[in-house]
């Protein structure tokens, strides 16, 4: 079955799809959408306390 | 014609049967180590003057946050006074408790349905460890596999609602089609085993290994490594397993951008809970040698080297994949700190195969290993259940 062109055309397409969305998830990763507070204790780690 | 048929289904029935054969026996261990846990209960109650139900006993730390994303989901935003988030967990094992909740009748509480669960889960574990041994050495029954999933000194945790029996079911089923070179089933596993633990993700590392024993043996060179890279662009199902691995773990990234829009959310959240020592040797030295925490943090960093010890191990006994495995997963919860790290080292597999190996053909080492774990094991039970022993978990 894995030989049939159908089925390896399909699992290339799926492959590629998934390794787009990888890419996506990674893009978003590197611009946060947080508050300024989220960021200075969680990511920048610029504070020593989360500001309650 | 009719022949064939017959020996397939003589075949089919042996199979039958020696599969039932050791489901039984790894069956009665699981009762066995089942029973240990709730004579130790019955030995906390008794010292302590009270009658608290024994799943009420296991009901803590992050029991309680799986419970809450069972009952409530994930939270947006993080505790406004502690800091802390729940999607600091990841989402398969809430996903099922769930589900089984849905399924069984009202009476049950979340926690005893989580606790059913990991239950369940260890008992697969158990029998699938056994198979795995089996296909390995055929001339070893493997029941001692099952007797360390279900006894080793903390496997407590595969006996309540926390992931770590979830994640070593499907780590376990992951070796065992590697095992048979069955790499898609593999992959599958190895996507649950990610989508349940962070840790899951390196399996991909070792499928690699896998397929690339089977295709070249362990003979590494430029021009192997070179064509072993190009098959994986022209067999497109290979591709596919490869890349099917960490699916579950971006959806839940990307899961978590929407929820929180921060797609590391769950990573960045730790800092609420602890400094990170930014090394796996800087983890080592203070947790040994200049920790306020005083004996746990020394005896977290003493079970680290036991667990590094143990990969090593697997190493020089060339299981390559089992080993990548088990440093990387560990490795990662090293570079931040030890806290904990004695819990994910004997919630994963590449220990067992470790264990099993140092110990197969020496009875009475063997033996005195398995009198210990049952003693400790009894007391690690007691001393979660007086809640007053945070120093070992």
């Amino acid at each position: 079955m894995k030989d049939n062109p159908v089925v390896k055309a399909l699992l290339y397409a799926v492959s590629g799809s998934l390794i787009v969305f990888y890419l996506y998830v990674i893009y978003l990763g590197t611009d946060p959408q947080v508050s300024d507070e989220y960021r200075a204790y969680y990511i920048d780690q610029t504070i020593p306390e989360w500001p309650y | 014609m009719q022949t064939g048929r017959n020996d397939m289904i003589r075949k089919m029935n042996a199979g039958v049967k020696e599969n039932t054969r050791i489901f039984a026996a790894v069956l009665i261990l699981f009762v066995l180590s089942r029973m240990l846990l709730t004579f130790a209960a019955c030995a906390y109650n008794y010292a302590a003057g009270t009658y608290t139900k024994t799943w009420d006993l296991l009901y803590k730390f992050d029991a309680l946050w799986y419970v809450d994303i069972v009952e409530n989901g994930y939270q947006s935003v993080p505790n406004s006074v502690t800091g802390y988030a729940n999607y600091a967990f990841y989402p398969f094992y809430p996903i099922v408790v769930r589900v089984a909740k849905g399924l069984l009748p009202d009476r049950f509480t979340t926690n005893q349905v989580g606790i059913m669960v990991s239950n369940l889960c260890t008992l697969i574990a158990g029998f699938v460890g056994v198979k795995a041994v089996r296909a390995k050495y055929s001339e070893d029954t493997g029941y001692f596999m099952a007797f360390l999933i279900f006894f080793a000194p903390h496997t407590l945790y595969f006996s309540m609602t926390y992931t770590e029996a979830m994640f070593m079911m499907f780590t376990i089923c992951f070796f065992y089609f590697c095992g048979h070179r069955k790499f898609l089933p593999a992959a599958i596993a190895a996507f649950f085993a990610a989508f349940t633990r962070i840790a899951g993700v390196f399996l991909v590392f070792s499928l690699l290994l896998y397929m690339y024993e089977a295709d070249y043996g362990w003979k590494f060179g430029w021009r192997n490594i070179a064509d072993f890279i190009r098959q994986i662009f022209l067999c497109p199902l290979r591709l596919f397993e490869i890349l099917i691995c960490p699916l579950g773990i971006f959806g839940y990234f990307y899961y978590l951008y929407r929820l929180t829009g921060d797609v590391w959310a769950s990573a960045h959240i730790q800092v609420a809970w602890h400094n990170s020592y930014e090394g796996i040797l800087r983890t080592l030295f203070y947790n040994l040698l200049d920790s306020g925490s005083g004996t746990s943090s020394q005896y977290w960093a003493l079970y680290a080297v036991f667990g590094i010890g143990m990969f090593v191990y697997l190493c020089w006994r060339k299981q390559f994949a089992a080993a990548v495995f088990g440093i990387l997963a560990v490795g990662i919860s090293l570079r931040t700190d030890a806290i904990a790290i004695s819990r994910y080292i004997m919630g994963n597999f590449a220990t067992y195969i470790a264990l099993y190996e140092l110990l197969r053909g020496r009875e009475t080492v063997r033996m005195v290993v398995m009198n210990v774990c049952i003693i400790v094991s009894g007391l690690m039970y007691y001393m979660w259940f007086a809640g007053e022993c945070y120093f070992i978990f």
